[in-house]
């Protein structure tokens, strides 16, 4: 089917683990559903309630027990049998259900939350059984959930060892490559999220690690067949070591010597760009076999695709789908594209879904009159499967750097202080509602003026940047770490008491003390203070800042280096 | 009939389950896979792709998969083109009923994405074997 993406088994594994992935990063909106639903067979449901919660229920479950399993989460999948087996059967009988069925429901959607929750962690990768989550509490704590293994081709044994000392304080994990023979072999082995090479040998250097000719992946034997994100290291910046670099297939190029964050940062966005959720896009064509020719396209360039083919159902699909782009026939029965996609831009929420129209007009007055109606592009139905790919790509990137600007903050990429308080209500509400618990987490570093007195506002940023690796890290995908501003860091740790919650930011305070920090003139450490309150006691958003906040001035006032749980 | 099986028409509505059955039957089974999201859109690709055999979701909105069954079996082309259910239904009568109904085969759901080509190869065997 595929033929421009590799057949083989590491390209597979990958594309198992995207789909995982956006498996998982659907499932905390069927879960609202199942809730909802399962809501309304709380107490003392009437007949027509008790009917549509268990119909509803009863659909969302079977969804789930049918796939749950498929994509690897095999305790949802089951909960989720368990739950449609006793919805069918009541269901069946068509009476209300009696109160001890009712209550067995809302412990298994209770069980469901659980099991749902493991698997926003991460997904277990392709053909390896289902990882255990990291628990906020216990040992599991310890170990990095998600540690990033770069292999290092560095032929300089001093740079190679510098390099792996200041990327494993930013949470990454270095192989060095003792011989470019071992390229394909490790490759192969070790999967690296990146592959960091120095261009040139070192003083007395044999000559097979002169790049890039070690470097060609077509020199790494058909194990090569992994690609993973390049970063080049060289001392010299011309022209002809650039397109050496290029050539190669480098992602970033660095010139030495090399500063560690900048290094930090160019893996950053190597990485991060690869493992996110498949681009969504959404075709709209009253021609089945034309929607049907563009989504091959778009699914086998590794991206998710989904046909509308009614022009008057379009609104529900751009709801249920999410997509991230349009792609949009002008003329169609009913409405033409013009229309729709005005229609389309009236409402808010989808105001900035990119819609690109595709079709059989040529005439350039006609495309750019289309246009007008707020489409943002025009390709023709004859373009060639690179360009409109490409064109769909570029456009999709763009439009999820700019919704992250929006709730992200650019230098973390932790939610900015808008978007915690928001997510921070959201979670309250959920917590109350489903009795379970929550905690928030207010965190300062100390002393911070003074690192940037004395070390400039550089190395300042790199240090709040290693705190938000650490805490990404370290806490679970559930948890919402923000940055608040400057060296304020605020966490939303949902389902942990105030002693869990505790003990899991004392790891990261202990942990984020030993973090060497490296300047010119020698590394020094940071250390943070963090104060916790608990949801039970302080119910509006509010008052638990306010109550956390009051804990971290408590041990910022108690000597700093520590944590705090409030009590009352 | 072709003795080779080279090409499956697939109708199911969940996305989620369609991107990796597309995989699975097409990246490791090797297949040329035509994808649809109900039963009616089954049926009208079904003429223009040909295909060897058919893998129907039972429960999906609109058309459900054993009505495509019958509405399938009704065009000449399909009247012997082998079909296989996908069903997370456990259930023993209902899955006799679909072999009953002429079904080649029953794949349980949840399935497995790496060997969801073998089951089908397999059941493709025990017709033309």
């Amino acid at each position: 089917m595929a033929d421009n993406g590799p057949n083989d088994g590491d390209g597979l594994a990958r594309k198992l683990a995207a789909l995982r992935l956006s498996y998982a990063a659907k499932l905390p909106g069927e879960l609202e559903k199942i809730e909802e639903a399962a809501a309304l067979l709380g107490s003392d449901p009437s007949p027509e309630e008790a009917r549509q919660g268990l119909d509803v229920l009863h659909r969302l479950t079977h969804k789930l027990s049918g796939s749950g399993e498929t994509f690897g989460f095999k305790e949802l999948g089951e909960i989720s049998r368990q739950i449609e087996a006793i919805c069918a059967s009541m269901l069946e009988l068509d009476a209300p259900p009696p109160s001890g069925l009712r209550e067995e429901l809302g412990v298994l959607v209770k069980d469901l939350r659980t099991a749902a929750g493991d698997a926003q962690d991460v997904p277990p990768a392709a053909g390896e059984p289902g990882r255990s989550v990291v628990e906020i509490s216990g040992e599991g704590q310890e170990k990095n959930k998600e540690e990033k293994t770069i292999l290092l081709a560095a032929q300089d044994s001093a740079l190679a060892e510098k390099l792996e000392m200041e990327l494993f304080n930013f949470g990454f994990k270095v192989r060095a490559l003792s011989h470019p023979a071992e390229m394909g072999g490790k490759l192969k082995e070790l999967r690296p999220a990146a592959l960091v090479v120095d261009m040139e040998a070192g003083e007395n250097g044999p000559t097979e690690w002169e790049a890039p000719e070690c470097l060609n992946p077509k020199n790494w034997g058909k194990d090569g067949a992994f690609h993973c994100p390049v970063v080049f290291l060289s001392a010299s910046e011309d022209i002809k070591t650039l397109l050496a670099a290029v050539r190669a297939g480098g992602g970033a190029f660095l010139t030495k010597p090399v500063n560690a964050g900048e290094l930090v940062d160019a893996l950053d966005g190597l990485i991060e760009s690869d493992d996110r959720e498949l681009y969504r896009i959404l075709i709209v064509d009253d021609d089945q076999s034309m929607a049907g020719y563009v989504k091959t396209i778009i699914q086998n360039a590794g991206m998710n695709a989904s046909v509308a083919t009614d022009p008057m159902k379009v609104m529900d699909r751009i709801s249920d789908f999410a997509p991230e782009l349009i792609l949009m026939d002008l003329y169609m029965p009913g409405c033409n594209g013009q229309e729709l996609a005005t229609a389309i831009r009236l409402r808010p929420a989808f105001a900035g879904i990119p819609i690109v129209f595709l079709s059989g007009e040529s005439d350039r007055s006609k495309q750019l009159a289309a246009l007008g109606g707020g489409g943002d592009d025009f390709l023709t139905k004859s373009i060639s499967p690179e360009h409109l790919i490409a064109s769909v790509k570029t456009r999709v990137r763009r439009f999820r750097m700019l919704r992250s600007l929006m709730v992200r903050d650019s230098m973390t990429g932790l939610f900015n202080h808008t978007t915690t308080n928001e997510l921070l209500e959201i979670e309250l509400a959920r917590a109350r509602r489903n009795k379970t618990s929550l905690a928030l987490a207010s965190l300062d570093l100390d002393h911070f003026k003074g690192v940037n007195d004395t070390h400039g506002h550089a190395v300042g940023d790199r240090v709040i940047k290693s705190l938000a690796r650490l805490l990404k890290q370290r806490l679970r995908g559930t948890d919402i770490i923000g940055r608040m501003g400057g060296e304020e860091f605020a966490v939303v740790l949902c389902n942990a008491g105030g002693g869990q919650a505790r003990k899991a930011m004392d790891q990261i305070r202990a942990a984020f003390s030993k973090i060497k920090h490296q300047t010119e003139k020698g590394t020094f450490t940071v250390t943070l203070s963090c104060g916790v309150a608990a949801f039970s006691k302080f119910a509006a958003p509010p008052l638990l800042t306010e109550a956390a906040d009051k804990a971290l001035y408590a041990a910022k006032e108690g000597g700093r280096n520590r944590v705090v749980l409030v009590k009352t | 009939m072709t003795e080779t099986l080279k090409k499956i028409l697939c109708a199911e509505d969940d996305p989620d389950i369609q991107a990796v059955a597309g995989m699975s039957l097409g990246d490791i089974g090797g297949f040329t896979v035509e994808m649809c999201s109900s039963g009616q859109e089954a049926l009208e690709k079904a003429p223009a792709f040909s295909p060897d055999l058919i893998l129907l979701d039972v429960m999906m909105p609109g058309m459900d998969g054993p009505t495509a069954f019958k509405e399938l079996r009704r065009m000449l082309e399909f009247e012997n083109t082998p079909i296989v259910f996908m069903t997370a239904k456990v259930m023993g009568p209902e899955v006799e009923q679909y072999k009953e109904m002429g079904a080649a085969g029953v794949i349980p759901k949840p399935f497995d994405p790496m060997t969801l080509p073998d089951q089908i190869r397999e059941i493709w065997g025990k017709r033309h074997g």
